[in-house]
């Protein structure tokens, strides 16, 4: 993974997840024993840099907010490894484990449902203040309360109302202040925009950037929207059924993707003034069922390129171009 | 004052569009030419709640016509899925009810039909698809029976038999790969895709002039949400129905859409052709719309363009033009009073209700 260092710049590194596997038993039977697996997250690598904006793109089932949780450990990884600024995460415990917690936050897909209705506004953004104890007097508190929501264009006469009393927009900036309050090193942002209007939409992704620019904040952004993918981020992994497909900068990735499933997927995009959606090459099937992956490359039951050893073997992940990863047989050399 | 620089122009040049363009300047030739189907004239709506009247529709025009598909677009509360349950028949009464307008297909006034009466129209003339397929699909009822239901309901001298054949003909239409199965299955042994493709050929089945789609795909995939619209727009040419397609995704809309409606807090604001929409749009809110959305096209790192403020409650509307407060170019007169839809210039099917426009202030 260090040539992906090295091409951005030297930027610290903040997260390196690496072999990150995550399978949840299912179980059955008298005697709820476990009869089978859904494999959500199959060997997946990354590393986030300082000030990036790292893309997880795939659709529903593909692992993406698996993995965002397993970072977090608010699920546990089978295996694999997590790094937080150099730190192993995933074996602390107790306080070492909520204190570099702090550095890692998460903003969720539905504003309606990730504020708690009976905490006012105020005390919701302090929540997490509360918890570390970080500041001696009420008046130090309230004062970074105020101090956030100014940051994310709350008004400040907000502070005492409750949540039920705001638009999707602002509760979701609710939910970034919340995010942000304790100056994070990492947020992971789970579908952040996808509930909202696009012209609230707009506004949100505006403050994502601007707090980025402000607090130099590194962003993993779990997305199934590409084109708001690619306006946001500087690097993009594609996953499908659990595994990495591709992994490039956003210019790699949009400009010359090499994966016959990205490149599915940049064609199926909806867009403005482009061809009618019956003159469009449409990938066939539906996404096999996580529980009994396909053998071989899991794509391959939809590839219009499969052969029989992609059947057969799982394609391991190369680095096609300098930072640019992709897992298939195609490009095997 | 504010000039047109305002709102960012919407990216692709001149050039660009010709060559990709869904709708060549013959397409454009053909629009308003077809059988009208639906023609909706003035159609008002009011929610009578306990906080008082909300007025949720006002004064909503609109033609649909034979194997075109009309989209409605805009924002949540604007009053697109009201439009829907109106023409369907299925408003939540009480509190809405129609207080205004017509509905007219072919001879008959839908707005003015009792409950019986509609349940006629509903499902032979009328189909509907729904936003979560799963929560309208009858959870311990076979797909095939379910298909079956709406035939024989609307025509009591069909044998079983013979529609159990016509509900196995629609799921091969739809393009389910192993028809008998889908047949004999129960909703949850189905994917999203699948249980979409279900409620397509239950619309269909009997046939109807028009095609009701309240946000066909937003449940669904990217991968599958093209498939399911490809198929929406397949039966659109193959059988000619009418389609109304709600959906908030510019980008599906651009795609699909013969006509587009563009509606803000129950107003109709803009009405054109799918192009002149995408092309040429008139309303600082269409024209904000489309520039809100990040275009995978686009070269720029910019931040987006956003609309300022936000939608007003209903029950808090602002007098004039609703989108004045919102406005760029909104002056005293838009405060005061509100347009109607008039047609642009030079163009009798691009219609638009903005003083901007229709008094042609210039720049």
């Amino acid at each position: 993974m260090s040539s992906v260092a090295e091409t951005t710049n030297g930027a610290r590194v903040v997260l390196e997840v690496s072999g990150l596997v995550k399978r949840f038993p299912i179980k059955g039977g008298l005697v709820r024993h476990e009869i089978g697996q859904v494999h959500a997250v199959e060997d997946v690598s990354f590393v986030v840099h300082e000030g990036e904006t790292f893309s997880i793109v795939g659709e529903s089932g593909c692992g993406k907010s698996t993995t965002g949780k397993c970072v977090l450990r608010l699920i546990e990884p089978t295996a694999g490894s997590v790094k937080l600024d150099g730190k192993e995460f995933t074996q602390l415990t107790g306080e070492d484990l909520t204190r570099e917690r702090r550095k890692m936050t998460l903003i969720f897909q539905d504003p309606y449902s990730s504020l708690n209705p009976r905490m006012t506004v105020g005390d919701i953004i302090a929540e997490p203040i509360d918890i570390a104890g970080i500041y001696a007097t009420r008046e130090e508190r309230d004062a970074r309360v105020e101090q956030i929501m100014e940051e994310v264009g709350l008004d400040l006469a907000f502070k005492n109302r409750y949540p039920h009393e705001f638009s999707g927009g602002q509760r979701q900036r609710i939910g970034i202040a919340r995010a942000i309050v304790m100056q994070p090193e990492l947020v992971i942002c789970d579908e952040p925009v996808s509930a909202l209007d696009v012209s609230v939409q707009a506004k949100v992704i505006n403050l994502l950037k601007q707090l980025q620019r402000e607090m130099g904040l590194a962003y993993v952004f779990i997305s199934h929207d590409l084109s708001v993918v690619k306006h946001i981020s500087d690097t993009v992994m594609v996953m499908y059924l659990g595994h990495e497909m591709e992994l490039a900068s956003k210019e790699e990735l949009f400009g010359n993707p090499l994966h016959p499933y990205t490149k599915a997927l940049l064609d199926v995009i909806p867009r403005i003034r482009s061809e009618r959606v019956q003159d469009k090459r449409i990938l066939e099937g539906d996404v096999p069922s996580p529980t009994n992956p396909p053998a071989g490359c899991c794509f391959h039951t939809r590839c219009p390129f499969a052969t029989d050893r992609c059947k057969s073997e799982v394609p391991a992940k190369h680095e096609v171009t300098p930072g640019h990863f992709c897992s298939c047989h195609l490009y095997d050399e | 004052m504010a000039d047109t620089n305002f709102i960012p122009a919407t990216g692709a040049s001149e050039d660009a569009v010709n060559t990709f363009d869904a709708y060549g300047a013959g397409a454009v030739e053909r629009m308003g030419k077809a059988e009208k189907v639906l023609d909706v004239q003035d159609l008002s709506v009011t929610l009578f709640t306990e906080d008082g009247a909300l007025p949720a529709l006002q004064g909503v025009s609109f033609v649909m016509r034979k194997g075109e598909t009309l989209a409605v677009v805009g924002e949540s509360g604007c009053g697109k899925s009201m439009t829907a349950l109106a023409l369907m028949g299925q408003l939540p009464t009480p509190p809405a009810r129609i207080v205004g307008g017509h509905i007219n297909f072919g001879s008959t006034d839908l707005a003015a039909l009792t409950r019986d009466q509609m349940r006629e129209h509903r499902g032979s003339s009328l189909g509907m698809i729904f936003q979560e397929p799963m929560t309208s699909l009858n959870p311990v009822m076979k797909a095939g029976r379910q298909i079956r239901e709406g035939i024989l309901v609307h025509n009591p001298q069909m044998s079983k038999a013979d529609a159990d054949a016509r509900a196995l003909e629609m799921i091969k239409l739809v393009g389910i790969p192993a028809p008998q199965k889908v047949f004999n299955s129960y909703p949850h042994e189905l994917s999203g895709g699948m249980r979409q493709r279900v409620m397509i050929a239950m619309a269909l089945a009997c046939e109807p002039k028009i095609l009701i789609c309240d946000e066909p795909t937003t449940a669904l995939d990217v991968t599958i949400q093209a498939q399911i619209l490809q198929l929406i727009d397949r039966m659109r040419e193959e059988l000619g129905t009418a389609v109304l397609l709600i959906t908030h995704d510019m980008g599906v809309v651009s795609e699909m859409a013969d006509w587009v409606l563009v509606m803000y807090t129950g107003h109709v604001i803009e009405y054109a052709t799918a192009y002149n929409i995408f092309h040429h749009p008139q309303h600082p809110y269409t024209q904000g719309l489309i520039a809100s959305i990040p275009d995978v096209n686009a070269v720029t790192e910019d931040d987006l363009y956003a609309i300022p403020g936000n939608v007003p409650m209903l029950s808090d509307l602002p007098s004039g033009c609703p989108f004045h407060p919102r406005c760029p170019f909104a002056r005293q007169e838009c405060a005061e009073r509100k347009p109607s839809m008039a047609s642009v210039p030079g163009d009798e099917y691009h219609q638009v209700a903005c003083w901007k426009i229709i008094e042609n202030w210039g720049e």
